[in-house]
């Protein structure tokens, strides 16, 4: 009897212990959660205010370049506007709020930054003419002070306890991050709703509004029917062996195509899916994927059939201009030629399984995008004047042949490619052959996937 | 008094079994999982050496890189275990092995290979992170759809409307679910590293799109104001 009363006594000091260390670690865990949430807040409130004080900025920079005497003095403002304007949206895009409330007031954000730098490069190269921007500026200006005073009355309402942004962020994941309260969004609503009638900006840099715009130079011809579609992919998938079209589905993508999905006839095949264009019926681009075995084919060889393969397809003047490789996949840029000239921008890329060497996978989009008969300028210095500007302490220069490049936004220049080494770093110099001047300077990187340049 | 000696005894033993086990469990797993061998302090090795060049380059680790786990390198360790989401354990799992970039996956470039001139600057850490959220958000998805997924991440770093670098668009609150809510963190298939290799190379399904949802799911009706461009497997794109 007195053993089973001690028994008892055990059990309900066990007991009592661990209800004890059971609350004493949920106090813990609340702790900590508490901790967390207001690390997270203090986070976000940064953002916020931060985000505000970059806008400040900017309202105040806007109307200095507005009344700015000197090309000097409207530089410095600009390049103090582009960095302000830059970090505004680097503050923008950490409030917990979805990119659906967000998206407008971002893209001014981003393109005033970048329509500074644009005029930031027009004064360096003197061509800025005060007077054709001001209209903008003055536009800018408006919209600027507008956005500012939104956020004031947001920090105000944060400030007198209305508003959490935390609680914010906790209530948008129930919601799938796809709807906030309603109390918080207003006021981003509102802010939205001030950058509506922000104004398309054209100008020279890559976020300009015209550029979303362009057209697909290379695609050319009629346009073709679904049937027509259907002959071409199973034409363009060459040696890969029998297929039967699966199904025919649509794309109103940059380049509208059809999808064509084919489905193999031997067993083990895998199936793959190519967009014909639905204007002249050309090979958007083919995507196929499997698990790939050890690689047994070589660099050269994988190269070699990818070049084949091009040249069945019916593009003869396609040189190999970079290559990428990882887990067994390896991807080899062509760019097209003409008369000799590299034209960096129209690429093909042509993905090989280096375990049997089965072609995976074409892109063509870019080659699309930008291919047409180029009126290539004469050079006006030879390779051996271009040489000389390259800077003297580069060492081991190769190369020397004309290519064409890309010159961001949408320009392209003929210039002299060299390759150089300054100590271990290998590096691609660009000299415009027109006026001499370097238009790029890339690093090459090479890892063990390919080279890569920057 | 004896009943309940044995009865503590007996839980004692059956608390330390169970401890024995689980940890023979978490081993045979980790071993399954990756063919490194989890790392924690004390141990010295090639591996250490490995762990601890990384730590250097990606600016975590300060000290010798003499191939022992001391506590410099542990601290180390839990920095950048804190850095990336990972538990700050201070061990070397497969998972903190993938997140130095050593993939588990056995057909990825062997560890160690020498970088050539390269500095660190790679954009392997990028096609990494890049697979993690397509495996987050289109894991049952045909490469395709992991491929389009991939390029509609990429295609945002070019728009002026979202941040304007990789990690920006990705970490963008609220922007993809499964970083929200941490699913990005589970193992890479190795279908969605080839997609995220194949996006990065340019394939583009989508042609040029910016959001995409699986109609199924419950979404802000916001969403079906956009241009629907395509639909690839569950997912439809818009732009």
């Amino acid at each position: 009897m007195e053993i089973r009363e001690k028994h008892w006594l055990w059990i309900l000091a066990a007991g009592v212990v661990l209800a004890g260390a059971l609350g004493y670690w949920g106090y813990q865990q609340f702790t900590v959660r508490q901790r967390l949430e207001t690390a997270l807040n203090n986070k976000y409130y940064r953002a916020l205010y931060d985000l505000t004080e970059n806008v400040q900025n900017m309202e105040v920079l806007l109307s200095k370049s507005l009344v700015a005497g000197t090309p000097e003095a409207q530089s410095t403002f600009l390049m103090e506007l582009w960095q302000r304007a830059m970090a505004a949206q680097a503050n923008l895009n950490q409030l917990p709020v979805t990119d659906a409330l967000t998206g407008r007031t971002s893209k001014f954000l981003t393109q005033v930054g970048d329509y500074a730098h644009s005029l930031m490069q027009q004064a360096v190269r003197g061509e800025l003419e005060s007077g054709q921007q001001w209209e903008t500026i003055k536009r800018l200006y408006q919209q600027s002070a507008d956005l500012n005073l939104a956020l004031h009355e947001l920090q105000s309402r944060i400030a007198s306890g209305q508003l959490y942004l935390s609680e914010l962020a906790r209530e948008s994941r129930r919601t799938l991050g796809r709807e906030g309260p309603r109390l918080a969004n207003t006021s981003f609503q509102a802010i939205e709703k001030h950058m509506e009638n922000f104004p398309t900006l054209i100008y020279d840099g890559p976020f300009s509004d015209h550029l979303g715009k362009r057209v697909a130079r290379g695609v050319t011809g009629e346009n073709i029917s679904r049937e027509k579609a259907r002959a071409r992919a199973l034409e363009v998938t060459g040696d890969r062996g029998r297929y039967v079209v699966e199904r025919v589905g649509e794309s109103r993508g940059k380049i509208p195509s059809y999808l064509v999905e084919l489905r193999p006839l031997r067993k083990g095949g895998v199936p793959v899916t190519v967009a014909i264009t639905r204007q002249g019926g050309h090979l958007n681009w083919m995507a196929s994927g499997r698990r790939i075995g050890h690689a047994t084919w070589s660099m050269e060889k994988a190269r070699q059939k990818a070049r084949d393969y091009l040249v069945s397809l019916g593009y003869r003047d396609m040189v190999p201009v970079y290559y990428e490789k990882q887990n067994g996949l390896a991807v080899f840029n062509f760019a097209a030629t003409q008369e000799q000239v590299v034209l960096y921008p129209d690429q093909i890329k042509v993905s090989v399984a280096l375990d049997n060497g089965q072609i995976m996978g074409i892109e063509a989009s870019s080659y699309l995008m930008n291919h047409s008969r180029r009126e290539l300028p004469r050079p006006r210095i030879g390779p051996q004047e271009a040489r000389q500007k390259l800077n003297p302490r580069l060492k081991e220069i190769k190369g020397g042949r004309l290519v064409l490049i890309p010159v961001p936004p949408d320009r392209e220049k003929l210039a002299y490619e060299f390759q150089a080494h300054l100590d271990r770093d290998l590096f691609l110099v660009y000299i415009d052959a027109l006026d001499g001047s370097e238009v790029q300077v890339l690093r090459v990187v090479r890892n063990p996937e390919g080279i890569l340049t920057l | 008094m004896k009943a309940g000696g044995d009865y503590l005894r007996r839980s004692i033993l059956i608390a330390i079994t169970l401890a024995v086990l689980a940890a023979g469990m978490s081993a045979l797993t980790g071993q399954t999982h990756a063919q490194e061998r989890i790392l924690y302090w004390g141990l010295s090795g090639e591996d250490v050496i490995r762990v601890q060049q990384r730590l250097k380059e990606w600016g975590y680790y300060n000290g010798p890189v003499d191939g022992f786990y001391g506590n410099e390198t542990q601290q180390a360790v839990v920095n950048f275990q804190l850095n990336n989401g990972l538990v700050p354990d201070g061990t070397v799992g497969p998972e903190t092995w993938a997140a130095l970039g050593f993939s588990p996956a056995p057909a990825a470039s062997p560890p160690g290979e020498p970088a050539g001139v390269s500095r660190g600057v790679t954009n392997r850490d990028e096609v990494y992170l890049l697979a993690r959220v397509i495996e987050g958000e289109a894991a049952d998805e045909p490469l395709l759809g992991k491929v389009a997924v991939g390029a509609v991440i990429l295609n945002r770093t070019r728009c002026a409307a979202f941040p304007n670098s990789l990690a920006g668009v990705i970490y963008q609150p609220h922007a993809f679910e499964s970083v929200s809510n941490g699913q990005y963190n589970r193992p890479v298939s190795e279908e969605s590293l080839q997609a995220a290799m194949m996006a990065m190379c340019g394939w583009d399904p989508t042609g040029g799109c910016l959001y995409f949802w699986n109609p199924a799911k419950p979404v802000n009706p916001w969403i079906w104001t956009r241009d629907v461009v395509t639909q690839i497997g569950r997912h439809i794109f818009a732009r």
